[in-house]
Formats: structure tokens, sequence, C-alpha cells
């Protein structure tokens, strides 16, 4: 499981770096702490020396008037004597206390208990330690005169011994003057030492030896009054810094001299060690930031460079990236949504380029010519079918002007491409009017054209045309052809030189063919005859099918029309040695309502039919009137059909089969067209056989009103 | 004198059928393959008779006929003759409309038939011109 150890592990290196940090401004702070403290010390013990001036002044006159007298005292001894209890005796040292306005008065048993004390102020601490070893000296019957250090003060005073009355030291008394600037305790923190000398006296906070004391006197001797200069003096084997400081009365008479003594080495060692502890402390935050840095650095860093190259080569287009990382954080998890995402990329990416060669492949097999021209109109893209149309290739046209290769008409009139990209872009194809291509000056096409407008990312970036070949069509158009008359023209054609020549030839030769050779150029003839009549049926067919035969009825003499298909049949009929004959009618027959081209094309069919399939009789064509309708008979002497196959006579593509074998060269269709024919003059066919005794076909049509016009 | 007649035909077996069979008939024949080169032709020299294909490159017959009809030009009354395959009705009336004197379908004409329908109306002209004069 992925936790949130990235987190974790930027915390702790901060955490660390803060620590550190802590641990320097704490070490500093100590550091500048003692740095100030020895600042405030000395400037503390200038005004402890000038305090101590003061007090002096007037405490040295009196110190040992107190002293001697003290040393006098009866009362006291007495009172010890007669051993007194506590009471009497702070009552007789309260009375000294006033007679020699002490400030402090205590008497000491000789096992170090206060037996009685007056002060002004309570002072506590162990005897011992108040006045270390003086006291002893003093036990000893020495009287002794000092400075102490209190807990809060500072006492000048005199250590002296009582006696009994067999002159044993009994007691102590210390008698002495308190300093009581409460400022001054703060010289206690500090390890220096007082002492004070002139001529008579020598105090000294220390218990010093008596040649350390000649050796201060020397080192004050040797010192012009007025002067303050300093000296390195050793006191029990310890260097101090000796600063000597008169003191004066007010009067400026010399009092003595106060001499502070500053132990040297541990202020010097100190100091040399906190410069060096704070050095260390410096090097060692700077090494561990060094390596928690360098550490986190390579655990952070390391897989995030990985990831970017991956992440360069992914946008190289190398999408199958695997990274191994395994940090457990969230740079393995960023890893896997890598791994994860150059996966998907890869397979979107592959998705895309078959979308996009499947469009390219639609785009390519569109049969519309498409292209593609940017806002100035230079072609951008060039489908096949646009090749095919044009004969140009992709690689000429692409990336150039459209102007170079293709020149435009609208209506046989020169158009600039540029004026029709702003009038047509948004047209729909339908509305998009035909227009003639020039190719390079050479080949005219017309063609359908659609321009639209390309909408990129919501910006207009060019056009899409899209064109269609419509040349042929154009064509057509312009003759007002439909393809079925395409069609058949084209087939006509070769008809054309087939029957004419053949005909002509038989013509030429007809003298030098053998009888043989004769035949032969007449069947190509009859073939082409019946190719011909197929070419037209179908033509008549696929016109009746689409609806598209329309009748132009006019009155029409049926007498005139029969006699003159009769006559054009002549010929055939002679070739085929039968007889062909129009029984002339007895009364005049009524014009009928009739399209004359199609009625004709009717008459052919059936007396071309009756010839085909009479082998020896004739062919005999009569009409009658019956009702408003004018009847036309075409009777022949032929093979008849049978009854099975009346129904079908008029379907298409239906023929009589096991006729003879010269009877089979009809297409199946004249039949079916002219009975369209006929229906859609509103008349009717039909036909009555009998196989072996030939067939009567007949069709009956309206006969057409009577106008003078007609008349 | 001869008459002359100018066909204007793209195929050119049709042209030369024709062309040969007229000029056995003795008629004087002219032949060219597109229609600009007829109607060049047709107005440059003056014919009997045009046998105009429509179905031509360059130029399709009815083009070419409404340019041989135009007025006031050398060509305004001489004959033509539609010779075609094309047999759409609505292309037969349109040619009757500019002005063509005949309309033959070439597939079902053999060139004897086409030769008759020429020399009869040759003829059937020099009646009317004889009655023109007569009057």
């Amino acid at each position: 499981m992925i936790s949130f150890n990235l987190k974790g592990k930027l915390t702790t290196a901060f955490v660390a770096v803060v620590l550190i940090s802590l641990i320097l401004s704490v070490v500093s702070s100590l550091v500048m702490y003692r740095i100030r403290t020895e600042a405030e010390v000395s400037s503390q013990l200038h005004d402890a020396q000038l305090h101590l001036s003061e007090s002096l002044m007037d405490l040295e006159k009196r110190s040992f008037l107190q002293s001697n007298f003290l040393r006098q005292d009866i009362s006291l001894r007495e009172a010890l004597q007669k051993q007194k209890n506590r009471q009497d005796l702070i009552q007789i040292l309260a009375f000294l206390k006033r007679s020699s306005d002490l400030d402090v008065l205590e008497l000491l048993s000789l096992d170090d208990r206060v037996m009685a004390r007056v002060d002004k102020v309570s002072s506590s601490g162990q005897v011992r330690d108040k006045y270390g070893s003086f006291l002893e000296r003093v036990k000893k019957g020495e009287i002794h005169d000092g400075v102490f250090f209190w807990d809060e003060e500072i006492l000048i005073g005199t250590l002296a011994p009582v006696r009994s009355s067999t002159d044993e030291v009994v007691a102590v008394l210390v008698a002495g003057y308190t300093l009581h600037e409460a400022r001054l305790t703060s010289l206690k923190m500090t390890t220096f030492d007082v002492f004070f000398l002139n001529e008579t006296t020598f105090l000294s906070s220390q218990d010093l030896s008596e040649e350390e004391k000649r050796g201060m006197r020397n080192f004050l001797k040797n010192i012009p009054i007025g002067s303050r200069k300093e000296r390195e003096f050793t006191i029990s084997g310890a260097p101090y810094r000796l600063e000597p400081n008169e003191l004066t009365d007010t009067e400026g008479v010399y009092l003595g001299t106060m001499i502070t003594a500053i132990p040297l080495l541990s202020a010097q060692l100190a100091d040399t060690r906190l410069r060096l502890a704070l050095l260390f402390v410096n090097v060692f935050t700077l090494i561990v930031a060094y390596f928690i840095a360098s550490s986190s650095a390579h655990h952070i860093a390391e897989p995030i460079v990985a990831m970017t190259q991956a992440a360069k080569r992914i946008a190289n287009g190398n999408y199958q990236q695997k990274l191994r990382i395994s940090t457990g954080d969230e740079v393995e998890s960023l890893a896997r949504s890598l791994n994860g995402m150059s996966e998907k990329l890869s397979t979107t990416v592959s998705d895309l380029r078959s979308v996009t060669q499947q469009q390219r492949a639609v785009f390519e097999n569109i049969a519309d010519g498409v292209f593609s021209l940017n806002k100035d109109g230079v072609v951008t893209v060039f489908n096949k079918a646009s090749e095919d149309m044009t004969g140009l290739t992709k690689d000429k046209v692409e990336g150039k002007h459209i102007n170079n290769f293709l020149q435009l008409e609208i209506k046989r009139k020169p158009y600039s491409f540029d004026t029709l990209l702003n009038e047509e872009a948004g047209k729909t194809a339908r509305e998009a009017a035909i227009k003639r291509l020039l190719i390079e000056d050479s080949r005219k096409i017309s063609v359908v054209m659609s321009i639209t407008p390309l909408i990129q990312n919501g910006q207009k970036g060019g056009y899409v045309v899209t064109m269609r070949d419509v040349t042929k069509e154009q064509q057509l158009e312009e003759m007002k052809l439909d393809f079925v008359s395409m069609a058949a023209h084209e087939l006509r054609t070769p008809i054309t030189s087939i029957r004419g020549y053949s005909s002509v030839l038989a013509e030429e030769l007809k003298d030098r063919l053998s009888p043989d050779q004769k035949m032969y150029i007449d069947r190509i003839g009859i073939a082409g005859d019946q190719l011909l009549s197929l070419v037209e049926n179908l033509l008549n067919i696929s016109r009746i099918e689409l609806g598209a035969l329309r009748l132009q009825t006019q009155p029409v003499d049926m007498t005139e029309l029969a006699k003159k298909v009769v006559r054009d049949h002549v010929a055939y009929a002679t070739e085929k040695r039968i007889s062909i004959q129009f029984l002339q009618p007895e009364k005049p027959i009524r014009k009928v309502e009739a399209d004359l081209f199609r009625i004709t094309e009717t008459l052919n069919n059936l007396i071309g039919n009756a010839i085909n399939y009479t082998q020896k009789g004739g062919v005999t064509v009569s009409l009658e009137h019956k009702g408003k309708m004018v009847v036309t008979h075409i009777q022949d002497t032929g093979v008849g059909i049978p009854e099975n196959a009346l129904p079908k006579l008029f379907t298409k593509f239906f023929r009589v089969s096991g006729v003879l074998e010269q009877g089979s060269k009809g297409t199946g269709l004249g039949l079916y067209i002219s009975k369209a024919i006929i229906d859609m003059h509103k008349g009717k066919i039909w036909v009555t056989s009998k196989l072996g005794s030939g067939s009567i076909f007949s069709f009956s049509l309206p006969t057409a009103k009577i106008t003078k016009e007609h008349e | 004198m001869n008459k002359t007649i100018l066909i204007i035909e793209d195929d050119l077996f049709v042209r030369e059928l024709y062309e040969r069979i007229l000029e056995k008939r003795g008629f004087v024949v002219e032949a060219v393959e597109d229609g600009i080169q007829g109607l060049e032709l047709a107005r440059s020299k003056s014919f009997d008779l045009i046998l105009l294909d429509i179905m031509l490159p360059k130029k399709n017959g009815l083009a070419i006929l409404k340019d041989l009809r135009e007025k006031g030009s050398s060509t305004e009354r001489t004959p033509v003759f539609l010779l075609t395959n094309l047999g759409q009705e609505s292309i037969v009336r349109e040619a009757f409309r500019i002005g063509a004197d005949g309309y033959l379908l070439k597939a079902r004409f053999l060139p004897k038939q086409v030769v008759e329908e020429i020399e009869s109306f040759f003829l059937d002209e020099n009646k009317r011109q004889q009655d023109r004069v007569e009057e």
C-alpha cells in the first residue's frame, strides 16, 4: 500500500533541519547569554566597586573600633560564662548593636550553631558556608577581618573569639556591616573574589596565605596611586586577573584599594570551549543537513528524474514506458500512473492511428472529388477521385495555389476561384451550379461543386471543395437525352454500318455472287435488321416501363397508313416468296385518333411477324368499322399459335417455341410493345388462331372526332 | 450540273458509306468529321444539301443547324437533312422546329433508301422551283 511516505520523508527532513536550527539557535543564544552575562557581570562589578567604596568610607573607621570593642566586651563574656539563655544573649547582642551601630551581630557556638543573632535582614544558609575556613582560625583564638558573601548580601565584618575566664574560646562573635543592595547578589554568579587593603588592613573574601597577601601588597605598592593597571596573579595556584580600585572618602582622602580578582582560566576556557562548540555544532549541522538533503534528493529526485526522462520519451512518441520505481510513496504511485498513462496513450494513439487510417481510406475512396484549400486558396489535401477527375496528381498540386492548375468557367465565362470561394462557401450542394473546370488549359470537365468553409477549433481555416464530374450528364443534358436514348444511339451506329455495307455489297455484287455467297450477305443484312429491331424494342420497352412514352395523337387515315406499310413489306414478302396485300375497304374508313409514329411501328411489327411466321400463302391486311372503333386485321396463312400459348402471347419475352427455323428471329418484345401502344390509345389488341391454319391479329383504335380542321 | 452534298458525320464507316454511294449516284460529295469543320465548310461553300449528324464532337448537330439557319446567313436556305441515330421524338421535333428539311434514322434506312429519299427530295424541289417559275 502506498502511504504518505513522501510527506513523511519531507516532514522528517524538515523537522530535522528545524531541530538542528533550533539546537544551533539555543546553543548560540546560550553562548550569547553567557557573553552577555560576562558583560553584565563586569558592569555589575563596577557598580559593586562604587557601592563598596561608598560603604567602606566610614566602615573603615568603625570596623576597627568595633573589633577593639568586641575584644574588650566583658558583658558578652560574662553572659556566656553565666550561660545565659538565648534570649539574654540576643538582648546583649541587640545592646551591642545599638551602641556600635553595627548591622549584624551573630554569636556562633564552637559546633557552628548560631547561638544568637541580631540582624537587619534575615539570613539563611549554613554557618560553615558563610565563613568557611576563617571560622576555624577564629576558634583557635585569632581575630579575623573579612568580606563574606552571603546569600543576598555582602558582609564586611570581624570574626572574633569569645573567651571564657580561663581564656578558652567558647564562642565566635561575628560583627559587621552589610552591603544591602540586592543587585550585589548577581556577583555571586561569578567566581570572583574581592580584597580590600590599606596600610593597616587586609580584608579578603578568600582565605589567602601570608605569601599571597604579601604578593598582593607588593602588587599594590608597585602601582602608582590613581593608575588602574591590571595584573595577573596566582591565588591558590589558579591565575586571576587583579583589578585595583582606589577608594576614597568624601573628602578625597585615600582609604584603601579594593581589588577584584577575576579567575582567568574559567573565562578564557569557557570562551574557547564555547567557540569550539559553536563551530562543532555548525559543522555538524551542515554535515547532517547535507546528508539529509542529499538523501532526500536521492530518494525524491532520482525517481522524478527517471519519470521526467520517461515523459520525454513518451513525448517523442515512444509510448512503451515501464518505470520500475518502488519507493513506496506518492512517487511510486505517480510512476504507476505514468506507466498506466503511457499504456493508455499507446492504445489511444494506435486507436487514433487506425481511425486516422480508416478516415484517410474513406476520404481517398470517396467517389466524389474532395480537396481542401486554405484561406489563401492553396491546396492542402487532394483525394484520389480528384486526381482521377482532373488527371492531376496529389504531389503536384498540394501546397500550391489552385489557380495554377484549375481555371474556372461559369456559363462559359472565366470566373475567379477566390470570388467563388467567397460566394459559394455555405451553399449546399444542391444550390451549387454546374461549373466548368479547365484543367491546365487543355481538358475541360463539367462539375457540380460545393464549397464549405473548413471550421477548425471554431476558426475558419479554409474551404472543403467537393466536386462531381457531370461532364457526361452535362452533354446529355445539353442534348436533352436520356440514358436509354444514348445507349440506343450508340448501338445504332455500328448497326448502320452492318446493314449499310451488307446491302451495298449485295447490290454491287449481285451478278457475280454464287447463290450461297448471296445468302451469306443476306444473312448479315437480316441479322443487322434483327439487331436493330431488338434495339428499337428495348428502347421502347424501357420508355414504356419508365412511363416516358408519350403519345402525340392526330387524326390518322388508317387506309393510307396500312397501304404504305404493306408496300414497305412487299420486298421482304417477295424474298420469302409469299404474297402480301391490302384489302381495299368497300366504304371509306374514318380517320382514327392515333400517334402516327407509334401506330406505324405497331403495324410494322404485326405485318413483320406475319411474314416471319408464314412459309407459304400470304398476308392480308384489312380494315373495318366496329362501333366507334376502327379495327385493323392482319391475317396470315402461317403456322398458327397453339391454344395454350395464346394467353401469354402479349407478355414480355414470350415466343412460341418449336416453330420454324426462321421463325425464331423475333425478340419476343414486339407484341408486348404493340399491346402497350394500343392500350395507350384506349384500343384493344387480340388474336384468333388455330395451330396449322394461320392467325389473325387485330387491333382497334378510336375514331377521331370530326372537326373542320381535320376534314 | 451535279448537285453538291456536304456530309457532317463523325463515324468513319458511316461517313464513307454515304460518301461513296452518293458519289456513285453522281453527286459531288464533301465529308467532314466534326461540327466546327462542317459549319466552316458550309459557310465557305454553297451546297445543295447538307447531311448532318447530331452527336458530333466539338459542336452538336442541333447547334450547327441553329447556326446554319441564322437570319441573313448564306446557309439560311440551304436544305439540311438530319442523318442520325437519335430517334427521340423530342429531338426530331426540335430539329424540324429549327428548320430541318428531313430527318433520317441511319440505322433504319438502308443506304439505298437514303439515296432514294435524297433523290426524291431533289425531284420535288425541282418541281417546286418549276412551279415557282411558272407562276
